[in-house]
C-alpha cells in the first residue's frame, strides 16, 4: 500500500473545498430563489395597502418594473398573494403575474394568473374542484372564483383565446409541479365567477373594448 | 489501492522516502487540525443542507388539505361544451344545463355576399340553422367579424317571416329581448362584446324549426402598396395554412382599361375571364361539412390590373361595363378558409380623391338606412332636392390616392430625426437587444444631409449630443458605440424623455422632423403623455416602434395616432431588419404632409377623423364629413414635396351611397372612444357615443339590435329550457348528405363517459358529429367528466394566449449544490481515511 504525499493532500482538500464552494454557491442561489419570492410579496404587500387606500398603483421598490395590481386568495389551499402586473420577464420572481395578453380583471374575458410552480402556485397542486379564489381588486368589491376544474396543455396549445367574452380566471403554472426541469407543459385552473361576481361583471365594460375599438380609417392599423 | 508503474508511481516512491525523513510531530499536527477542520466542515454542511430543504420544500408541508385529487385526475373533459369565448367561427350555441356551458348546434349552410363599392364592402351573411332538438330552446351566435365592421342590419327569419332588428340602447335592448323571451315570442338581440365580437341571441326556437339569421356589415378596405384587399373570415380558426404553392387564378384586365375620369371609374370586363379554371384541392375530410356559398360584387372604382383570388376557384360573370362579379366556382365549399381576393389599381400620376356621398334627413327616431341609394336616380339633382328640405345632412367620404409614380423621383427634404430608446428594466433581455439591433440598422438608414439625435431613458435620461448632429460618419460611428453599451435596467420615466425629444430648436423649419420611439410601452401615466404629445408635438412626427413580445400596443399606436406617425410591432428578433426597413422606406418618402381638407362653406363641418395623417406610398387616407351644406367643391391642401400644393374638387361628381353614413359614425365614435380614455366626462361621452349609435343604427359598446315577433309562439305550457334529443331525424333533413358520413370531429371517447343507447340517436351523433357525452349532456347535462381529451372544440388558432414559463431552476440548483457539497465532503472524508490509515495499518 502505498500512501499519498502532502502535497497531494493538499491539492485534494483544495479540490475539495472548491467543490464545496461551488456546491454552496449553488445551493445558496437555489435557496435564494424562494426567499426572494417571499421577501418580495412582503414588501408588495405592503406597496399593496398603500394601493388599496389611494387606489393608485405603488412600487414596491423604487427600481421596480411593476407593480401590485390585485391580492390573490385561496382560503382552502391557505394561499395569499399579491398579483403583479405583467411587465417583462422578472416579474414572475416576485410574485405571480396577470398576463397582459388576458382580460383585466374585473372585466368580462379570461383573465390569467401565471405564477411559479416552485414559488408562489406551489400549493396549486392541492387545488380541488369547488374551492374559493377571492380577488381583491384595486378598487371596488373583492371579486370570488369558483375552480371548475384544471387542464394540462402544451404553453403553445393553451386553448385560451384572447378575444374571449365570458368572465373566467384562469390560474396557469408549469406542470407537472414536482419537477426539476423546465418542460413544456402547463397547469390550467378555470375558476368561473360565483353568481353575485358574474352579476357585477356582466355590466363591465372591458378596457380592452375601448382599447380595440375598431377604426374606420384603416390606413394605420392595416399597415403591416 | 493499486497505482500504475508510471511517472506518479515514482513521485510516490519519492514521497514514501521523503516520509521517512520527516519527523513526527508535525506530521500529527497536521492531522490534527485536518480532522477538526472536517468536524467543521461536516456540520455546517449537514446544516445547509438541513435549512436548504426546509426553505424549499417547507412550505409544501403546511398547505396539503386532508384530501387531496391529483389534478391529473379531474381534468376538464366535457367534449362539445363549449362556452363562448371557444367559439372561433361563428356558430350557434345552445344553452346547456351546465350554467355557463353551451352545445354547439350545427351550422347548416352560410351565404356570403359581399357587395364592394371603392372602398367599402357591404356585406350580408345569411346562415339557416336547424334546432335539432325537439324542445324550445335559446341559442347564442357567436361571430367574429373584421375590426372595421360596423354592424347595422339584423334579419332573423323564422318560417317565413322576416324580423328585422331595431337599434336600443344596450341595457334597454337587453330588457326587451328579455321580455320577449319570457312571454314565449321570438326575439332576437344582437350585441357588440368586442369591436371585433358580436353575439346574437336567439330565443324561442321551435323543435325541428329552422331558423335563418342575416347580419350586415360594412366594412373599409384594407390597402397595402397598390393592392386592395378583402378578406371574408369564413373560419377562423384553424387558420388556413396556404399550400407549398397557393393557387392563384389571375385576371388580367390590363387590355381593358376605361379611363380614369373622376378617379373611380370602372373597369371593363375581360373577355376571356370564364377561362379562369385553376382547381380547387380538396383539403382532406373536412371538405364536407359547413357549406358556404360566397358572392362578391366588384366596383373597384378605379382602373384595375390584376384580380386575384387566393385560396378558392372563382367564376367571373362580366355584369355590365361598370363592375365585375364573381362567385365561387362550387357554390359550396367547405369553410376552412378564408375567403381572400385582392385587386390592383393602375398607378396614378396625382393624387386621386375618390367621392361618395349620400344625404340623410335626420330622424332622431329612428332613421332608415338606405335612403341614398334608393332613390339615387343623379346624385346632383338629389342633393338640391333634400337640401330644401332643411333639416338634412350631407355626408361625403374622401378617398385619397397617393401618386405613387410621382413619389419614386421625389426628392425627400433632409431631415431631423430623433431616436428614443427605452432601456428601463422592463426591457431587459431580448427585448433591449432587439432595440439596439432596430436603432442600429436605423441609424445605417440615415442620409448625410440628414440630422439625428439619440435619447436613452429609464429612470434617467441621457442624450448623445447635445443638439441634432448631422450623420456624417464621425458623428455615425460615435452614435454605434454609444447605442451598443446601452444595457437595460431601472424603472421607466417616459415623460422627459418624450419632453426632450419633442423640443424643437426651429419649430417653424420646413424640413421634417421625426421622433422615433423604441420601447414596449410599459407605462402607467399613459394619459400625461398622450397629452403631452398632443400639446409639444408642433412639426414633430412620432413613429413609435413596439418592442418585445407583448409590448403596450394601445399606448403606442394611439401616441402615433396623435403624433400623426405610425405604429410598428416588431415582436421577434428576426424581423428587426426588414421591419426597420420598411418603416424607413416609409420615413424616407412621405407624399403629402399637412394635409387638411376645406370646404367653400366650412362652417358646420365635422370630419372624422378631425386631423388628417400625412401620406406615405402606398397607403390611402380615407376622412368622411357630415355637414347641412357641403357645396359644390373641397380644396385638398398640404405640402408636396416640401411645396405647398392644393387641388380643387368637384364633389358634384360624387358617387351615391348608403354607407357613408355609417362610416362617418364608426370614426366618429372611434374617436370619442379614445377621447374617452383621456376625458374625466366618461358619462357623457357615453351619451354621444349612444346617441350616434342610435341614429346611425349601429351596433356599438352601447346599443344593440333587436328583433321581436308580435305573437308568441311557444305554447305556454311549455319551458323553453327543456329539452330532449330527438329520437329521429326531422323530415326533410338529410344529416349525412349535409354534413358527411363521419363525424368531423372526432372526440376521443372516454371509458367512463355515459353514452347514449338508441340506435337512432347514435346516428344522429354521429351524423353531427357529436360525441355520446356532449348529446347526453344535452338531454339530461350531468357535468361530464372523463379523460377524453377535449380534442373536439378547443381552437387551435393565431389568437391563442401563450403560457410563460413558470418554473424556478431553484430545486435543480439546489439539488445539484447539495451533489456538489456530498460531493466535496466525501472527497475530504477519503483524504482523511487515507491520512489516518497508515497510522492504524
Amino acid at each position: 500500500m502505498r500512501y499519498p504525499r502532502p502535497t497531494q493532500y493538499k491539492l485534494g482538500t483544495l479540490g475539495a473545498v472548491a467543490l464545496g464552494l461551488l456546491g454552496l454557491g449553488l445551493l445558496l442561489w437555489g435557496s435564494w430563489i424562494p426567499i426572494k419570492a417571499q421577501l418580495a410579496q412582503v414588501l408588495l404587500e405592503r406597496a399593496w395597502q398603500q394601493s388599496r387606500t389611494d387606489g393608485k398603483p405603488h412600487k414596491a421598490w423604487p427600481w421596480a418594473d411593476s407593480w401590485p395590481v390585485a391580492r390573490l386568495t385561496i382560503p382552502s389551499l391557505d394561499l395569499h398573494t399579491i398579483i403583479l402586473k405583467e411587465a417583462g420577464g422578472e416579474g414572475l420572481a416576485f410574485g405571480p403575474v396577470l398576463l397582459a395578453q388576458g382580460a383585466p380583471l374585473g372585466t368580462a374575458g379570461t383573465s390569467i394568473i401565471a405564477a411559479h410552480r416552485d414559488t408562489h402556485f406551489q400549493p396549486l397542486q392541492h387545488l380541488q374542484t369547488g374551492a374559493l379564489v377571492e380577488v381583491e381588486q384595486m378598487t371596488g368589491p373583492t371579486l370570488t372564483y369558483r375552480i371548475d376544474g384544471s387542464k394540462i396543455v402544451r404553453w403553445d396549445q393553451s386553448g385560451l383565446q384572447k378575444d374571449s367574452q365570458s368572465p373566467l380566471l384562469v390560474l396557469s403554472s408549469c406542470w407537472p409541479f414536482n419537477g426539476m426541469v423546465g418542460g413544456p407543459l402547463r397547469y390550467l385552473a378555470f375558476a368561473s365567477p360565483t353568481e353575485a361576481t358574474a352579476r357585477r361583471l356582466a355590466n363591465a365594460t372591458s378596457t380592452v373594448i375601448q382599447h380595440q375599438l375598431a377604426a374606420f380609417t384603416e390606413a394605420a392599423s392595416q399597415r403591416p | 489501492m493499486k497505482l500504475p508503474e508510471t511517472f506518479f508511481n515514482d513521485r510516490i516512491k519519492d514521497r514514501k522516502r521523503k516520509r521517512h525523513s520527516i519527523a513526527l510531530h508535525p506530521k500529527a499536527d497536521l492531522e490534527h487540525s485536518f480532522s477538526k477542520a472536517f468536524k467543521i466542515w461536516i456540520g455546517a454542511y449537514a446544516l445547509i443542507v438541513a435549512a436548504a430543504l426546509t426553505v424549499t420544500f417547507g412550505s409544501q408541508a403546511h398547505s396539503s388539505p386532508a384530501t387531496t385529487v391529483s389534478p391529473q385526475a379531474a381534468p376538464i373533459a366535457s367534449p362539445l361544451l363549449v362556452t363562448p369565448d371557444d367559439m372561433q367561427s361563428g356558430g350557434l350555441l345552445f344553452k346547456a344545463k351546465e350554467a355557463g356551458k353551451y352545445i354547439e348546434a350545427p351550422k347548416v349552410a352560410t351565404d356570403i355576399k359581399v357587395d364592394v363599392t371603392g372602398p367599402v364592402a357591404r356585406t350580408i351573411v345569411t346562415q339557416k340553422f336547424l334546432n335539432p332538438s325537439d324542445a324550445w330552446v335559446e341559442g347564442i351566435y357567436v361571430f367574429p367579424l373584421p375590426d372595421t365592421a360596423a354592424v347595422d342590419q339584423l334579419k332573423m327569419k323564422i318560417g317565413d317571416r322576416i324580423i328585422e332588428g331595431k337599434i336600443k340602447p344596450r341595457e334597454e335592448a337587453r330588457q326587451i329581448y328579455e321580455a320577449a323571451k319570457q312571454e314565449g315570442k321570438k326575439a332576437s338581440l344582437l350585441e357588440q362584446q368586442r369591436p371585433n365580437l358580436f353575439t346574437n341571441a336567439v330565443a324561442n326556437i321551435g323543435p325541428k324549426d329552422s331558423i335563418t339569421i342575416q347580419i350586415e356589415y360594412q366594412q373599409t378596405i384594407p390597402r397595402k402598396d397598390e393592392e386592395f384587399s378583402l378578406r371574408v373570415p369564413l373560419v377562423v380558426a384553424p387558420r388556413y395554412n396556404p399550400l407549398a404553392k397557393p393557387l392563384q387564378p389571375v385576371i388580367d384586365l390590363k387590355a381593358n382599361q376605361s379611363d380614369g375620369g373622376n378617379g373611380w371609374s370602372s373597369t371593363d370586363p375581360v373577355p376571356d375571364r370564364d377561362t379562369i379554371t385553376a382547381p380547387v384541392l380538396d383539403p382532406e375530410k373536412d371538405g364536407k361539412s359547413n357549406p358556404v356559398s360566397l358572392s362578391v360584387d366588384l366596383k373597384a372604382g378605379f382602373p384595375l390590373d390584376k384580380v386575384v383570388s387566393h385560396y378558392h376557384d372563382v367564376v367571373i360573370k362580366p355584369a355590365g361595363s361598370k363592375e365585375i362579379s364573381l362567385s365561387l366556382k362550387n357554390e359550396v365549399v367547405p369553410a376552412d378558409k378564408d375567403f381572400l381576393l385582392t385587386w390592383t389599381g393602375k398607378p396614378t400620376e396625382t393624387p386621386n380623391l375618390g367621392l361618395f356621398s349620400q344625404t340623410l334627413k335626420d330622424d332622431p327616431a329612428g332613421r332608415q338606412t338606405g335612403d341614398g341609394q334608393k332613390k339615387e336616380a343623379n346624385g346632383e339633382e338629389r342633393e338640391e332636392e333634400t337640401l330644401s328640405e332643411g333639416d338634412t345632412n350631407q355626408y361625403l367620404l374622401a378617398y385619397i390616392t397617393p401618386p405613387y409614380k410621382l413619389a419614386k423621383d421625389l426628392q425627400t427634404p433632409p431631415r431631423e430625426v430623433v431616436f428614443v430608446i427605452d432601456q428601463s428594466g422592463s426591457m431587459d433581455g431580448p427585448s433591449i437587444r432587439q432595440a439596439r439591433e432596430s436603432l442600429i440598422e436605423a441609424l445605417g438608414q440615415l442620409r448625410p444631409e440628414d440630422k439625428f439625435q439619440i435619447i436613452r431613458f429609464n429612470n434617467e435620461m441621457a442624450q448623445l449630443f447635445p443638439a441634432p448632429q448631422p450623420a456624417d460618419k464621425e458623428n455615425l460611428s460615435t452614435a454605434r458605440y454609444w447605442v451598443a453599451a446601452i444595457q437595460a435596467g431601472g424603472g421607466t420615466e417616459m415623460l422627459p424623455a418624450m419632453q426632450a425629444a419633442l423640443k424643437d430648436a426651429n419649430p417653424n423649419a420646413p424640413t421634417l422632423r421625426q421622433v422615433i420611439f423604441l420601447t414596449d410601452g410599459a407605462i402607467g401615466n399613459e394619459r400625461e403623455l398622450f397629452e403631452t404629445v398632443k400639446a409639444q408635438k408642433g412639426r414633430s412626427r412620432i413613429f413609435t416602434v413596439g418592442i418585445g413580445s407583448a409590448p403596450n400596443s394601445f399606448f403606442m399606436s394611439r401616441a402615433a395616432e396623435v403624433g400623426r406617425g405610425t405604429f410598428t410591432q416588431i415582436g421577434n428578433i428576426t424581423e428587426v431588419k426588414s421591419k426597420m426597413a420598411e418603416l424607413f422606406t416609409q420615413l424616407t418618402t412621405p407624399v403629402a404632409t399637412d394635409l387638411s381638407i376645406s370646404f367653400a362653406n366650412d362652417k358646420d363641418i365635422e370630419a372624422s377623423p378631425s386631423e388628417l395623417p400625412d401620406l406615405y406610398k402606398g397607403e390611402p387616407v380615407i376622412v368622411a364629413f357630415k355637414g347641412k351644406d357641403l357645396g359644390n367643391e373641397l380644396t385638398l391642401s398640404g405640402r408636396f414635396d416640401n411645396q405647398p400644393w392644393s387641388m380643387t374638387v368637384d364633389i358634384t361628381k360624387a358617387a351615391p351611397s348608403a354607407a357613408v353614413d355609417k362610416l362617418w359614425a364608426r370614426g366618429k365614435i372611434r374617436q370619442l372612444e379614445n377621447e374617452r380614455l383621456l376625458s374625466t366626462d366618461s358619462a357623457g361621452i357615453d351619451k354621444a357615443i349612444e346617441t350616434l349609435g342610435l341614429r346611425h343604427h349601429l351596433v356599438t359598446r352601447l346599443t344593440s339590435l333587436v328583433a321581436v315577433d308580435v305573437t308568441p309562439v311557444r305554447p305556454e305550457g311549455e319551458a323553453i329550457d327543456s329539452r330532449k334529443v330527438p329520437l329521429n331525424l326531422p323530415d326533410g333533413w338529410n344529416m349525412d348528405a349535409v354534413f358527411g358520413d363521419e363525424p368531423q370531429v372526432q372526440p376521443s371517447m372516454a371509458p367512463n363517459a355515459p353514452t347514449g343507447s338508441a340506435a337512432p340517436m347514435r346516428a344522429l351523433k354521429r351524423s353531427f358529429g357529436l360525441s355520446a357525452p356532449a348529446m347526453d349532456a344535452m338531454a339530461t347535462s350531468p357535468a361530464p367528466t372523463s379523460n377524453a381529451k377535449v380534442a373536439a372544440l378547443v381552437p387551435t388558432g393565431g389568437n391563442q394566449i401563450l403560457l410563460p414559463k413558470t418554473a424556478t431552476p431553484a430545486s435543480l440548483l439546489i439539488l445539484a449544490g447539495i451533489a456538489l457539497l456530498t460531493l466535496a465532503g466525501a472527497l475530504l472524508a477519503w483524504l482523511q481515511w487515507r491520512k489516518i490509515t497508515p497510522e492504524l495499518r
